[in-house]
């Protein structure tokens, strides 16, 4: 019988044509097969590159954005907003508790002039024309009244990711406390950290959902995205953290909701002070504001369920910051146009924004589109369509955040992002808005790589996670901070001062007796 | 299209062959497939020469090891001098009383390396939770790669030398040869000493068909399971629901465990395969490391297919010298819970690891009960009747997948979050958007449990076929896979696809 042969010698030959073969396979260039892309298999990527013939520059591709999901008449908001305002004012139900309100976090004095979160500052670029940005930036500044901010966005700051950190360190600066808006259910409330909520008998809907959202409702979102329809017996119960500084209590609550018919509210406060509100019917959008220390609210619709549309409930403390996080999965910023331009105006005159950020542009970004320019007069409109809503809030667009995407066995930054965020700074620009580039930011931390090396970010190369939304929420209080700066307050001069005639004369004379160049002066300081 | 050199390629190519922590020299590489390419060369002129063949494979195995762990590859020499000179000096002793004191010698000092580079800050996290926190300072302790395999195939020569069931080798470089070797260093199988050393001088080499056809299915298989199923669903599916388990529904958490048990079994089959493979290409013969583990009708069936290399190490180095089931029937309980829970910290140095153990610990008592307390009660799916073996798959499959959760949450409050949302938010409404916004990954998944499943038959007919194969349709066939493995690396990640809202 003859010895069965030896197969030692056929791994090497097999090895050695294995990588013959690989080699070759690296040199087909990439295919696509069957609607399937097939990418260079380059073994040798790590030592050798093989540059693909350059992509003509795209036009907008059509499918890119779907203009009419963008559609949206400007002339008809500005009349329904015009009309909704010269009714009768939205009926605030006020509620002030017994004892001391909560107080407000006091501002940091003087920190504003030096100290920065980050090593790199990426400053706001300024391209307000209408001075609104200015007056948010003095309002800050004097820190002696409430200064809102509605940051719209996507499912980048879901669950209040960067928001809540944005809020602390704005709050711990220039003052305030409380978690800022708050849905009455959204299957979110378990992962936001800031809030605790706790509800039942509701159904949510978001306007992104609106051919699921009932027909009595479709035109019930206002700038949260959210609508809660009640049962009777209905209740949500919010309370304070400690996830973040100043969140535990604060010196007013507001509930937001609708009441068209007839309805009993009961509000519980702090778990023992309750109150129960009649509400008459109406389409104008009601609240109930409760002042006095809040630490936890608890909202129960008693009867009349059938024409109540819940909201929900913001929490601030006056004098300071309030930052409302207005998040929408897989929003483009299109969602705000099926909101109701009247009850967002209704809402704006009961809570005064003075700062309206939007966060967009993630869902549009495409590795292969280079023109955004399309998206960007959608962005112009949708600057254009806050302020007919929110007509004394500045408008500050974040660009597009970075994201990482896999070429060979890499990641690397999407080669289309900084087009997607010239695009914004133009719509910004063009639209006298400001603008702050979060790509540049992120970049500067390290950009998309690291923050999922360090755990900032998902796997996805896409979504931050709390961590990382930290480091961009510190990035982009550095940039506020600095155009504090840019904009001080005007030196006011007493009243007293410039009423009493009598005492410009001494004064006068005083200012010409020490007359004297102030160059000369300083020379002969004694202790220069 | 031009091909341009790196810059600096020379400078490019000695960092890709220095120690980088970051950059493993892992089977799946394509650095590897280069190396293993340039040793092979050499290695066939070699069967016939023992000892040069032998310094020949030390050197690339310490060559091995020093890409992923940098100096720590003397660790590896340390123990096999250690373990060399304490086995010779445990079967020179007569006295019951110094050998065993030896044997105690030989198991401190391994576990000793073990404890220090893998548990010290456990039990500085332990004892800050106990005293305070700053009571004791981290320590920045790098963790040499392997260092819990080979810790435990040192330990099983020298307990087998105590037991009189192995002579000690005459050369150290023998020994050297058997603890570093290569393909099974990093992440097993734990190869006993008693299996391997006798075809360490084993000469002239000699690899029969069967074997290099073996292990060309092997390799590449182990490669499809490790590198396009379980590095393509665990990074496109499984990390982001454990992430963030609270952005999903309860059925994408439950998903998420069934996704993981298969991206673990692929992982970490897959792995062993591919040692066991390559291993065969260099004539070694490795004992099978997993067995279809999750056809598996009882748990102790499970553990019978399951990384069987240390199950049974466990069983005959821990379970066994704790008194086995010769010491009373509490004895035993208590020794196989012990037992799984040394196991369970074996995995990782973290709480979640030891209640994983302690949960198996708890389900093989459990079962042990069963089966004598309820007469005619079988231990093996095959033993069964159709009807009880299909729940016991059922059961067993749901509680291994429990002990996965454990396993790879990041901490206890997600094992609590994942439940969570499991039993107060399951939304099973979303499972057709599910599986068409993730088709690739629910493909992969069905795949990967379908060939799972699969009857051991069609393994051993694949097997069969293609070592059937010709020279030159084996390397088609390798390029192929190489092909779809690097197809699957590059391809562009999935993107987050929220159906709840």
């Amino acid at each position: 019988m003859t010895p069965e042969p030896d197969y030692t010698h056929r791994s090497r030959t097999a090895a050695v044509a294995l990588v013959a073969a690989l080699i070759l396979l690296s040199f087909v260039p990439p295919q696509t097969v069957g609607g399937i892309r097939l990418k260079r298999a380059n073994i040798l990527s790590e030592l050798i590159r093989f540059e693909e013939e350059a992509v003509e520059a795209e036009e907008p591709l059509l499918d890119a954005i779907d203009e009419e999901e963008f559609r949206i008449d400007l002339q008809q908001v500005a009349r329904l907003v015009a009309d909704t305002a010269p009714r009768e004012a939205p009926a605030t139900y006020e509620w002030t508790l017994d004892g001391p309100a909560a107080a407000t976090t006091p501002p940091a004095a003087g920190q504003s002039d030096t100290t920065r979160r980050l090593p790199q500052l990426v400053p706001i670029e300024d391209f307000d024309t209408t001075g609104r940005f200015a007056a948010f930036c003095r309002k800050l500044q004097r820190g002696d009244s409430l200064v809102r901010i509605a940051v719209m966005g996507d499912s980048f700051i879901e669950g209040d990711i960067l928001t809540s950190d944005l809020r602390e360190q704005l709050q711990l600066r220039y003052g305030g406390g409380g978690a800022g808006f708050a849905p009455a259910a959204s299957p979110l409330t378990d992962f936001r950290r800031t809030i605790r909520t706790t509800s039942k008998g509701w159904n949510s809907y978001n306007v992104m959902q609106r051919r699921t959202t009932p027909e009595a409702l479709a035109d019930s979102y206002c700038v949260s995205g959210w609508v809660c329809q009640p049962a009777d017996g209905a209740s949500t119960r919010w309370e304070g953290t400690s996830e973040r500084a100043c969140l535990e209590q604060c010196n007013t609550a507001r509930i937001l909701f609708l009441s068209r018919s007839d309805s009993r509210i009961e509000v519980t406060v702090n778990d023992t002070a309750s109150r129960i509100f009649e509400i008459e019917g109406s389409p104008l959008m009601r609240q109930i504001a409760v002042r006095g220390t809040v630490r936890s609210l608890e909202f129960s619709v008693l009867s009349g369920a059938g024409g109540v549309v819940g909201y929900g409930a913001l929490f601030e403390s006056s004098p300071g910051v309030a930052v409302d996080n207005y998040s929408i999965r897989s929003n483009n910023g299109q969602a705000m146009f099926r909101t109701s331009p009247a009850l967002n105006a209704q809402a704006d005159r009961m809570l005064g924004y003075d700062l309206v950020i939007l966060q967009y542009g993630l869902n549009i970004l495409q590795p292969d589109l280079r023109n955004y320019a399309r998206y960007g007069e959608q962005i112009e409109k949708m600057i254009a369509y806050v302020r007919h809503c929110f007509p004394r809030a500045a408008v500050l667009v974040m660009s597009v955040s970075d994201r990482s995407i896999k070429e060979e066995d890499r990641f690397v930054p999407m080669a289309s992002a900084p087009f997607m965020v010239e695009a914004q700074r133009a719509a910004a620009e063009a639209s006298g808005a400001a603008f702050w580039n979060t790509y540049r930011a992120m970049q500067s931390l390290g950009g998309m790589a690291r923050f999922v090396a360090e755990g900032w970010a998902g796997k996805d190369y896409t979504h931050i996670n709390f961590a990382g939304g930290r480091r961009i929420a510190w990035g982009l209080c550095d940039a506020i901070d600095d155009a504090v700066r840019r904009h001080p307050l005007s030196v006011r001069v007493a009243h007293a001062n410039i009423a009493d005639s009598a005492r410009i004369t001494p004064l006068e004379e005083a200012l010409i007796r020490s007359a004297r160049p102030v160059g000369r002066n300083l020379r002969n300081h004694p202790e220069r | 299209m031009t091909v341009r050199a790196e810059e600096h390629i020379f400078g490019k190519l000695c960092s890709l062959l220095s120690y980088d922590p970051q950059q493993p020299l892992i089977f799946s590489s394509g650095l590897f497939l280069f190396l293993f390419a340039g040793f092979l060369l050499l290695y066939g002129r070699l069967r016939s020469a023992a000892t040069a063949r032998i310094v020949y494979v030390i050197l690339f195995s310490l060559y091995f090891y020093y890409k992923s762990s940098g100096i720590y590859f003397l660790l590896l020499v340390f123990a096999s001098v250690s373990d060399f000179w304490i086995a010779r000096a445990i079967f020179r002793t007569e006295g019951r009383g110094a050998r065993r004191w030896l044997v105690l010698l030989s198991v401190l000092v391994n576990l000793g390396m073990l404890g220090y580079f893998k548990y010290t800050n456990f039990l500085i996290g332990i004892a800050n939770d106990l005293f305070g926190e700053g009571f004791l300072d981290f320590r920045n302790i790098f963790l040499p790669v392997g260092i819990s395999f080979f810790v435990f195939q040192s330990m099983s020569y020298t307990i087998d030398i105590y037991r009189g069931e192995l002579r000690p080798l005459d050369r150290w470089g023998d020994y050297l040869f058997y603890l570093s070797f290569f393909p099974q260093l990093v992440a097993g199988p734990i190869v006993r000493a008693r299996d391997f050393i006798p075809q360490i001088r084993r000469n002239p080499i000699r690899i029969t068909r069967e074997m290099f056809g073996s292990g060309v299915f092997l390799i590449l298989t182990g490669l499809f399971k490790k590198a396009v199923i379980s590095d393509y669903i665990s990074l496109n599916f499984v990390d982001r629901i454990f992430d963030d388990p609270l952005l999903y529904s309860g059925f994408e958490c439950l998903t998420g465990i069934y996704a993981y048990a298969l991206q673990i079994y692929c992982d970490f089959s897959g792995y062993s395969d591919m040692a066991i493979g390559i291993a065969l290409l260099l004539g070694f013969r490795f004992p099978k490391n997993f067995d279809a583990p999750y056809k598996s009708a009882t748990i102790t069936e499970f553990w019978r297919r399951w990384h069987i290399s240390l199950s049974s190490w466990l069983r005959d180095y821990l379970y066994i010298s704790l008194g086995g089931n010769r010491k009373g029937r509490v004895r035993t309980y208590l020794n196989l819970m012990l037992t799984m829970l040394l196991g369970g910290l074996w995995h990782g140095a973290a709480v979640r690891f030891i209640l994983w153990g302690g949960l198996h610990g708890l389900a093989l008592a459990l079962h042990k009960l069963w089966m004598r307390a309820v007469p005619g009660s079988k231990a093996l799916g095959h033993q069964m009747r159709w009807y009880w073996r299909i729940p016991g798959i059922f059961l067993t499959f749901n509680l291994v997948c429990f002990g996965w959760l454990m396993f790879r949450a990041e901490s206890m409050q997600t094992v609590g979050l994942m439940l969570r949302q499991i039993f107060r938010h399951f939304n099973a409404a979303i499972a057709p958007q599910l599986f068409s916004g993730y088709t690739g990954v629910f493909l992969l998944i069905g795949l990967g449990y379908l060939l799972h499943l699969l009857p051991g038959s069609c393994d051993r007919r694949a097997r069969r076929f293609v070592t059937g194969l010709p020279l030159a349709a084996q390397v088609l066939l390798a390029t192929v896979v190489v092909w779809v493995v690097m197809q699957v690396k590059s391809s562009d990640i999935q993107p987050f696809i929220y159906f709840q809202f």
